[in-house]
């Protein structure tokens, strides 16, 4: 089979967790002797030639111009019968078109595929809620408040600059687009969910969970005398969907001599492009944790197993609800134990007792009674550490693409 | 805080010049200078008041002085001098009205105010009131002082027929209206109106070249007093108590001191038929039996005389003017003077035209102002402005052309609220009422530029004068139209009455208009263009219309909702571009998505707005199916399929000549599954489109059935039908009602509308109009257009829908 899988962002330029999976899956499928897989990766215009929407960086790997807004996902690039794309299309020939996320390359292209191969197999992986939600895809309202379903008169209220007509054009048009296609996969259950309530069969969605490439769980640190597992660690970047705060105001809530007994070591960035409120909100807390919490910058997705090495426990703060973070695999895969909100893809991947623990989503004071309890109770690490589920390997993952690919 | 004492000193202490004696006259030998003292009194608390005139051509009196000789043992012969506005605290001086003084000078002047009335608070009798001259000399004045209270009375009482009311304003301001001299004067002038009510008078009786005798005076007594007005000339009697222009006379108010609106002046021209009189008498008879004679020596004058005669009397212009028309029409007159009277006419009239002033203020009587003056073309005029005449309603109002030739406008004319007006001039016109602006339509034919003046004839204030300023407006078309309507102030007060405000002109004047673009669109047809995207099929069922205004993204939720469905393959799709703003985005966005949706489609665009109606009528002349769609950009197909459904049911329901869908909005409630008539309670005479069942739940089957009538946003027929009808009527402004409009027409031919509920659609208006929340310039298009919908339907063009006996089978 050909399969051409499109992505909005190259890891080249972008390591998120979408763009990784994406790329493993297009690596995996190229190891197959009788599969051929081409990567096209969207890319910002600097990186481009002057006057071609593609750029080969490799055999079957391309970059491709175009920037659709998250508004209305209305793709940039060209439509016509002669253009770059299409001649690049027309030559593969592909049996499968898979769109790994369709925010950026713009809804349309769906349609554009359709038109130049006709005879081709759509295949579209859901990453978060971008066709259900316009508050980039989170699905929270912009009062901050979760949202639960989706309804064009309660999307009004969030954009009141938008109509509920608008909302409801937009998701006719999305809708439009998506029936064109023969199959989405998502990685979670609950976001299969959320779509399916949007308006998606049921029986159109497949669930496949990311994978990771095969590896060795990271050894324990070794305690020195009278120590406990206590040393956390938050991965990821430091925003507001992503509730570092919610951690830091977690840490700041145990007594002094609790919070003498615990540590947490921050890895990732991108705290300099938040808003200045949310910064200083930050650095209070930081301050008032001065000896526990460690700020250790940005990482890449390969030191992973290394970090690892010195903590006992991996703890997210994300007040969205996610869809399935890497972050839960990774710690699953390197052998942590890790901490999540109860809500969403996290509650779904993470149960309570199997390597994991769960805490009331947004509210610091449930999170510092679970730091609590492990500082009470030094043998609840040891049981988590032995209920670790296993961890979604890429090659088995990427069977499962193409056993969907021959099906559809 | 100063006692009398103080005072005196300060008077005494004032520092004063000194003049010779050579510089002080007497009146004698000041001519042509003429000045009387009426009344000098000393009040008991030693106020001076004197009441005189002055007749003064020359312009030489600078002042009042007060001079007194000085003692003889120091300086024989000369004076010590006070000017008393200058060198004393508050003097007053008071301006008085004198027509009277004029007259009895034989002067020609419209100036009156040689009255005046003088108060000085502290005045020391030793010194003898002076005039000061230009050149530096005084004139002493002749009078004697009266200082007890019933002498002055009885003085002042012959003041009273002259100047009464302004004399107790003088001493209002001078004395106080605490004062007993004050009260003395108030209780006169009541005493005095009682008895003073009539009196007349010629003032000027003209034989323009022994033809044509003109009758200028004034009466001092109310109109409707009056019985009977009659010239006698050599022994024959002419009545022209109807023949008579009235102007106002301010300068009579102090004649007629607190009933001012009594005094009115008249001009009449009435032919002499031969009769060369030398001298002429008004006599006048009032309703109580009385009767007053006047008699006057005729003036001769020629055509130049004339002229001059008006230049110098420019109050006397409009209303001379407008009884020469009147004469210009008389039958008798013998060809030469006819002409010349015609001739004279054409060049005077534009004159005093320009002359006139545009806001007309008299003082405590009233105000009349024009706002905005439209020239409408042939549609003629429409006029706003307000006025302010206590208690009175004009008897007519009359529009004038550059000829003098007269449309009565009274029955256009429109009250309007004006709260600003009624406001500010609520404490100087207490009871001013909210409604003194108006609105006027005068089917005069007018250009911009063109000279206008408005006459409003009252009863008893006489004529009133205004000049309509129609100036250049760039605007036509709609943009006029919505400047027109704009001007309406609060227009959601007037919702009760603006059936009859579009009924008494308004309507007609923006029909006009709207006629006039409607001619310059056919006569700018050239300017369509049509661009092919994709290829039409060869054999098609339906050619589908959508008009393109204000919002291009709709053409893209369309295309991606068209796309896959097989009816498509025999559509021919025609997007018209009703906004010139969007030709260009419409071109680029139908360049970069007609591949990628696989639809054929034209484009059709032009370079102005032409409306709903307009745009669909283009549209429908490149059409070339046997069957019409006519579809709103913002309605979005569910599903494939909708179309043959709709095709179908056309083609074999009874009698049908148009169906349309069941349009649904986004959340499935519904937006129209048929439309009705209906009476509005909040804007009576409007007969209103309802949608029955708006907003709920559509719980009837798919069969289709019969309504009244079906909304234009998507509605199916024949193009034969439609072209029969001549396509959507464009009398109606911008879009409302042309679609109910379009389904009588079916009506009235015999045809039937059905919706088809099979067929479903989602139509995203983004709410119907509410017309009662707001009035806006929209809203009152809205009203327009209603307006003449149903003054079609009750002229019988239209079948009346509110009498239709249908079988409502099936509708919710």
């Amino acid at each position: 089979m050909k399969i051409v899988i499109f992505c909005h962002a190259h890891p080249t330029f972008s390591k998120g967790g979408g763009e990784l999976a994406a790329y493993y899956l297009w690596q995996g499928i190229n190891s197959y002797p009788d599969h051929e897989a081409w990567f096209i990766g969207r890319a910002d215009q600097r990186v481009m030639h002057k006057f071609s929407s593609l750029a080969a960086i490799g055999e079957r790997d391309y970059l491709m111009a175009g920037n659709a807004g998250i508004p209305d996902l209305i793709s940039t690039i060209d439509f016509s019968n002669n253009s770059d794309l299409a001649q690049l299309l027309k030559k593969i020939q592909p049996d499968v078109v898979h769109f790994h996320h369709y925010v950026h390359v713009g809804i349309e292209i769906i349609r554009l595929v359709k038109r130049i191969c006709p005879d081709s197999r759509i295949v579209v992986t859901l990453h978060e809620y971008i066709a259900i939600c316009m508050n980039n895809g989170q699905m929270v309202k912009t009062d901050s408040r979760l949202c639960h379903h989706y309804s064009p008169r309660e999307c009004h209220l969030c954009f009141p600059n938008y109509s509920q007509e608008d909302f409801f054009l937009r998701e006719q048009y999305i809708k439009s687009f998506f029936k064109l296609v023969d199959i989405f996969i998502s990685p979670s259950n609950f976001l299969r969910d959320r779509y399916v309530a949007w308006g998606i069969e049921p029986e159109r969605i497949t669930v496949i969970e990311n994978g990771l490439p095969e590896g060795n769980p990271t050894p324990l640190r070794i305690l020195g005398d009278g120590e406990n597992r206590t040393r956390f660690a938050y991965f990821g970047q430091i925003n507001p969907y992503k509730g570092v705060d919610v951690i830091l105001e977690a840490f700041a809530r145990l007594p002094k001599d609790l919070r003498k007994k615990v540590t947490l070591d921050i890895f990732g960035s991108a705290l300099e492009q938040q808003t200045l409120d949310f910064q200083e909100r930050i650095k209070k807390l930081l301050k008032k944790l001065k000896g526990s919490v460690h700020l250790h910058g940005p990482y890449e997705p390969h030191e992973m197993g290394r970090l690892m090495g010195d903590v006992d426990w991996v703890v997210m703060g994300s007040v969205w609800w996610e869809n399935s973070p890497l972050v839960i695999q990774e710690a699953f895969k390197f052998g942590r134990p890790i901490i999540t909100p109860d809500i969403g893809g996290m509650a779904e991947k993470v149960q309570p007792g199997k390597g994991g623990l769960n805490y009331r989503a947004r509210d610091s004071v449930s999170l510092s009674g679970v730091i609590n309890r492990i500082i009470e109770d030094p043998g609840l690490f040891d049981k988590l550490y032995d209920s670790l589920p296993e961890y979604p390997r890429s090659s088995d993952i990427t069977q499962r693409h193409v056993g969907i690919y021959a099906d559809v | 805080m100063n006692s009398n004492e103080e005072d005196f000193q300060l008077l005494s202490g004032v520092p004063y010049d000194t003049v010779t004696a050579s510089d002080v006259l007497y009146l004698k030998d000041a001519a042509p200078l003429k000045s009387s003292i009426d009344a000098a009194v000393m009040t008991e608390d030693g106020a001076l008041v004197v009441v005189g005139w002055i007749y003064d051509t020359g312009k030489i009196v600078q002042g009042f002085s007060a001079l007194k000789k000085q003692s003889k043992a120091l300086r024989k012969k000369n004076y010590s001098v006070l000017h008393l506005e200058e060198d004393l605290d508050g003097v007053q001086v008071h301006r008085i009205e004198r027509p009277d003084v004029t007259a009895a000078m034989k002067g020609c002047e419209t100036y009156h105010q040689h009255g005046f009335v003088l108060v000085v608070p502290k005045f020391s009798s030793e010194y003898k009131l002076a005039l000061i001259l230009e050149d530096g000399r005084y004139v002493l004045l002749n009078y004697s002082m009266i200082t007890d209270r019933s002498e002055a009375e009885e003085v002042l009482y012959r003041c009273m027929p002259s100047s009464g009311s302004q004399i107790y304003m003088g001493l209002q301001a001078g004395l106080g209206e605490d004062n007993i001299l004050t009260n003395i004067v108030e209780s006169l002038i009541v005493h005095n109106v009682q008895h003073v009510q009539q009196l007349s008078s010629c003032d000027q009786a003209i034989l323009v070249e022994g033809k044509l005798l003109l009758l200028n005076g004034w009466v001092g007594s109310r109109y409707r007093d009056i019985r009977k007005i009659t010239l006698i000339a050599e022994g024959e009697r002419f009545d022209i108590t109807n023949k008579l222009s009235r102007y106002q006379r301010p300068d009579l108010k102090s004649v007629f001191p607190k009933a001012a609106y009594e005094a009115i002046g008249y001009i009449s021209a009435v032919p002499m038929r031969g009769l060369n009189p030398r001298n002429i008498e008004v006599q006048i008879s009032w309703r109580n039996g009385e009767k007053d004679i006047r008699d006057k020596e005729v003036e001769r004058m020629g055509w130049a005389g004339l002229h001059n005669f008006l230049q110098q009397h420019y109050n006397l212009f409009p209303s001379i003017m407008h009884q020469l028309k009147i004469a210009c029409k008389y039958p008798n007159h013998d060809a030469i003077f006819s002409v010349r009277l015609e001739k004279m006419f054409e060049i005077l009239f534009p004159n005093m035209v320009q002359s006139l002033p545009t806001m007309v203020e008299h003082p405590e009587r009233s105000i009349i102002a024009i706002d905005k003056a439209f020239a409408l073309h042939s549609a003629g005029l429409l006029a706003y402005g307000w006025m302010i005449i206590p208690n009175n309603k004009p008897q007519d109002i009359t529009i004038h052309d550059e000829m003098g030739n007269a449309v009565s406008v009274k029955d256009s004319f429109m009250p309007l609220v004006r709260e600003d007006v009624s406001n500010s001039y609520q404490e100087r016109f207490p009871g001013v009422p909210r409604q003194c602006g108006f609105l006027l339509h005068a089917s005069l034919a007018s250009e911009p530029g063109t000279l206008r003046a408005i006459c409003f004839h009252y009863a008893e204030q006489g004529d009133i004068w205004v000049r309509l300023s129609l100036n250049d407006s760039d605007r036509q078309g709609i943009a006029l139209i919505k400047e027109v309507l704009g001007m309406i102030p609060s227009p959601d007060q007037l919702s009760h009455s603006l059936y009859k405000m579009f009924d008494n002109g308004l309507g007609k004047a923006l029909e006009e208009i709207n006629q006039q673009r409607l001619a310059s669109n056919i006569s700018s047809n050239n300017s369509i263009e049509v661009r092919q995207f994709g290829v039409v099929p060869e054999e098609t069922t339906t050619s589908i219309i959508v008009p393109l205004y204000g919002r291009i993204d709709f053409m893209r939720h369309q295309l991606a909702r068209f796309a896959d469905d097989p009816d498509f393959r025999k559509v021919d799709l025609i997007y018209v571009v009703d906004d010139p703003s969007l030709i260009e985005a419409a071109l680029s966005l139908a360049a970069r998505y007609h591949w990628l949706f696989d639809i054929p489609f034209r484009v059709v665009w032009y370079d102005r707005n032409l409306g709903f109606a307009g745009a669909n009528n283009v549209a429908a002349g490149f059409a070339k199916s046997p069957r019409l769609l006519l579809l709103n950009s913002d309605v979005i197909p569910q599903k494939p399929g909708w179309l043959s459904i709709m095709e179908r049911e056309l083609d074999t329901l009874p009698d049908a000549g148009a169906v349309g869908p069941l349009l649904l909005f986004g959340d499935d409630s519904i937006q129209h599954a048929g439309m009705h008539s209906r009476w509005e309670p909040q804007l009576p005479g409007f007969m209103l489109n309802t949608h029955p069942g708006m907003g709920q739940y559509w719980q009837g089957g798919s069969k289709s059935y019969e309504q009244p009538m079906l909304t234009a946003a998507c509605l199916l027929l024949k193009k034969s039908n439609y072209d029969a009808l001549g396509g959507f009527d464009e009398g109606y402004v911008i879009g409302d009602f042309e679609d109910s409009d379009l389904c009588l027409g079916l009506r009235t031919k015999g045809l039937r509308l059905f919706v088809v509920p099979e067929a479903r659609l989602w139509h995203l208006e983004r709410q119907s109009q509410t017309i009662n929340n707001s009035l806006g310039i929209r809203q009152l298009i809205t009203l327009f257009n209603g307006w003449r919908y149903l003054e079609k339907i009750k002229r019988g063009e239209l079948v009346n829908p509110m009498e239709l006996e249908l079988d409502m089978d099936g509708q919710t």
